[in-house]
């Protein structure tokens, strides 16, 4: 038991002091800085850039892998690369837009679907209840309208806070990655495709102009 | 603020609310916010929204990102209808492609399975870990120290103290039952986290600098602490003015309600209301049909709508007003005197705030322990009140949790208040660093492994379930590589 302590203390130990050199760095100050500040915002925009950067390195791989892999054809895998770049992108782009976009639409909608809780009436009724009840109880401190206020405020921020976090996070990587990028991305590949093919063309020609004959490719392409 | 508006919030004017509230003041423990959540509308759906708090952050992102991948993104790769067969194309060749969509859209919801366990289930330890790490001052101060949580610990960390400590005492759920040992942590976990805060603004009181383990917090930070605690005080007394634009209606209001006192008086005497709410409701319903003055019918309507299980403070509280709006004016009511009244008080409020506004530490980078100890005494001074020296300052902060006749109260008040200024910014700090370390585990090892464990099981388990689909598959890839693209 004291073994299993003793390795516990020591992974423990060399973690903080490893962490704790990369915490001291400028970098992480300033992110630190942005918590500090804004912390709700903060929590929202790394978490999406969390999900953007996991993409990211997805395409990265998607695409090195295209490049090298050798069950497509040599003169192809260019294209596939292309292709798994113009998807990586996409998706990037449509969740960081879903996400700003949300951003603006997430209190407006919050608002609406709770406005049966959280409205001035509601908030009224709210605060004279709570003093009637502190009173028939024979409660000794009666709660004032600002502390009552201010209680029922922070009941309504708690929520809205959760619902942006979920509702910007979702509209990007649900709507966003899920559903536009999939209709998009496929019109999108062959419209990507045709330029491509195009500029491959173009290519060829220019260089048979220069008299360096190679029409195994262009055959190809137009396959 | 519009006249109207102001009148809306005084009267209450609005469609009366059916429900009942059925909450206790005296339940073990509950707070004001708690009480308010379970008399809410939309109470279950707040409290569900609750239980999900520890969605926030990186692990609600894998959350989020798996049910998309694994409710949502099977349908439009399944049912794209930019992915087709050319034309021409036979009955098989068809078949084929709707197979090569379906085989495609299934690997989605194995991937989020997959996310949901490598990712998620890593993601939870790794968040106790850390905490662990930053709550211990023997390697919490290796982190940048506005992280370090050993002197106010999280509360994740004092409840999972109070349990292991519960659990060497021999008392667990089995024994005591469910609720009661939940009653049990919480009430321990609220007393740890009162009496550190209690210890951190004694020592605040004694040297004006916060000491975490060997070192000390910065001055500029505590000083940063003291003028956001001043500003809070200050928006508090704020709310404390009677809107200079709604002086006329409160005006009005309170002519109403003394020339109108003695019928109020009897109308309204706890020996002629029923005691039933339903009956109350009548009763007053009663009175405006027999109502001429349209003040008074006012009054009724404003009590009847209201909710019915506060009707009976309203009818209250009108009396108590006549009685407040007496003693401001000295107890003769004249409508100059009580306007003149409602002046002094906005005007002493606004002494306050000008004091608050005084007080503040003016140069923040460079502050010392004497700048920080020199402001906020004078809060305590200012929060301080003498009743029988200022009575119109007493009439505006009477009751009030941040204004105080006790000396000994309000400093206890002031320094706690200071100290849970810095808690949140010790919260704060760490979320930074624990949402980091956490994208940080996910892109350079959770995920990876997500990746490979994907490309292993998605063909197998497709192959083992759907046969079919792995077929058609097979087939559409072999044509690709031999047509092309």
């Amino acid at each position: 038991m004291a073994g299993i302590e003793s390795i516990s203390s020591g992974i423990s130990n060399v973690t903080s002091r490893v962490l704790g050199a990369v915490s001291k760095s400028k970098p992480m100050k300033y992110i630190t800085k942005s918590f500090q500040e804004h912390p709700e915002t903060a929590l929202a925009l790394t978490t999406v850039g969390s999900i953007v950067v996991k993409d990211g390195v997805g395409c990265y791989k998607y695409v090195t892998q295209s490049l090298n892999n050798k069950e497509i054809p040599e003169d192809k895998r260019s294209f596939v690369a292309a292709l798994d770049l113009t998807n990586g992108i996409l998706m990037i782009l449509a969740q960081i837009g879903m996400f700003f976009m949300m951003r603006k639409l997430s209190e407006p909608i919050f608002n609406r679907l709770f406005k049966g809780s959280f409205n001035a009436k509601n908030k009224g009724d709210m605060l004279s209840w709570l003093r009637s009840l502190a009173k028939k109880e024979g409660n000794s401190v009666i709660p004032r309208k600002i502390e009552a206020a201010e209680a029922y405020n922070k009941v309504r921020n708690d929520a809205l806070s959760l619902f942006k976090f979920v509702a910007d996070i979702g509209a990007a990587t649900i709507i966003g990655k899920r559903i536009i990028v999939p209709f998009i991305a496929t019109p999108l590949a062959g419209v990507v495709q045709k330029k491509m093919v195009a500029h491959q063309q173009k290519k060829q020609e220019s260089s048979e102009t220069n008299n360096v004959t190679d029409t195994k490719n262009v055959d190809d392409i137009k396959k | 603020m519009k006249i109207d508006k102001i009148q809306q919030n005084y009267n209450g004017n609005y469609a009366p609310q059916k429900r009942q509230r059925n909450v206790s003041f005296q339940r073990s423990g509950s707070s004001m916010a708690e009480k308010i959540t379970e008399a809410l509308p939309a109470k279950k759906v707040i409290e569900f929204m609750k239980k999900l708090e520890w969605m926030k952050g990186e692990i609600g992102g894998v959350a989020i990102t798996a049910i998309g991948t694994g409710l949502v993104a099977p349908w439009p790769i399944a049912f794209n209808p930019f992915v087709k067969a050319p034309k021409g194309a036979t009955k098989e060749e068809k078949q084929d492609v709707t197979n090569t969509k379906i085989y495609t859209a299934l690997r989605q919801p194995i991937s989020a399975v997959l996310a949901a366990i490598f990712q998620i289930g890593a993601l939870k330890p790794i968040d106790k870990f850390l905490d662990s790490l930053y709550n211990n001052n023997e390697f919490a101060r290796h982190f940048d120290i506005d992280t370090n949580q050993s002197l106010i610990n999280s509360d994740g960390y004092v409840e999972r103290q109070v349990k292991k400590q519960l659990k060497k005492e021999g008392i667990t759920k089995a024994s005591k039952g469910k609720e009661e040992f939940e009653n049990l942590v919480k009430q321990r976990v609220e007393e740890i986290k009162d009496s550190q805060i209690d210890d951190v603004a004694e020592k605040i009181k004694n040297t004006h600098r916060i000491k975490i383990g060997e070192s000390y917090l910065e001055n500029h930070k505590l000083a940063d602490f003291v003028n956001r605690q001043i500003d809070n005080y200050i928006s508090y007394t704020e709310q404390l003015r009677v809107p200079t634009n709604g002086l006329t209606f409160y005006q009005e209001r309170a002519q109403t309600l003394v020339e109108n006192k003695n019928l109020l008086n009897e109308i309204f005497a706890p020996n002629k209301l029923p005691k039933e709410s339903k009956e109350l409701q009548e009763y007053i319903k009663g009175l405006l049909a027999k109502e001429t003055k349209p003040e008074l019918k006012q009054i009724f309507q404003e009590i009847l709508d209201r909710p019915e299980e506060i009707q009976r403070s309203r009818i209250e509280r009108t009396l108590e007003r006549i009685t407040k709006v007496e003693s401001m004016c000295g107890g003769e009511f004249s409508p100059e005197k009580y306007l003149k009244a409602m002046q002094e008080k906005n005007a002493e409020a606004e002494k306050i705030i000008i004091d608050f506004r005084r007080a503040k530490i003016k140069d923040v980078k460079n502050a010392t322990t004497e700048t920080i100890e020199k402001a906020i005494k004078e809060v305590i001074e200012i929060c301080h009140f003498d009743e029988a020296k200022n009575p119109i300052k007493k009439s505006v902060i009477r009751d009030t949790s941040t204004f105080s006749s006790s000396k000994e109260n309000i400093v206890k008040k002031v320094y706690k208040d200071i100290v849970k200024q810095y808690k949140e910014h010790v919260k704060n700090s760490y979320k930074s660093h624990n949402q980091i370390w956490k994208i940080a585990i996910g892109v350079f090892i959770t995920l990876p492994i997500t990746c490979n464990a994907l490309n292993w099981v998605y063909p197998r388990l497709v192959k083992a379930l759907f046969p079919k689909l792995s077929e058609s598959k097979k087939a559409s890839d072999e044509k690709k590589k031999k047509g092309g693209i």
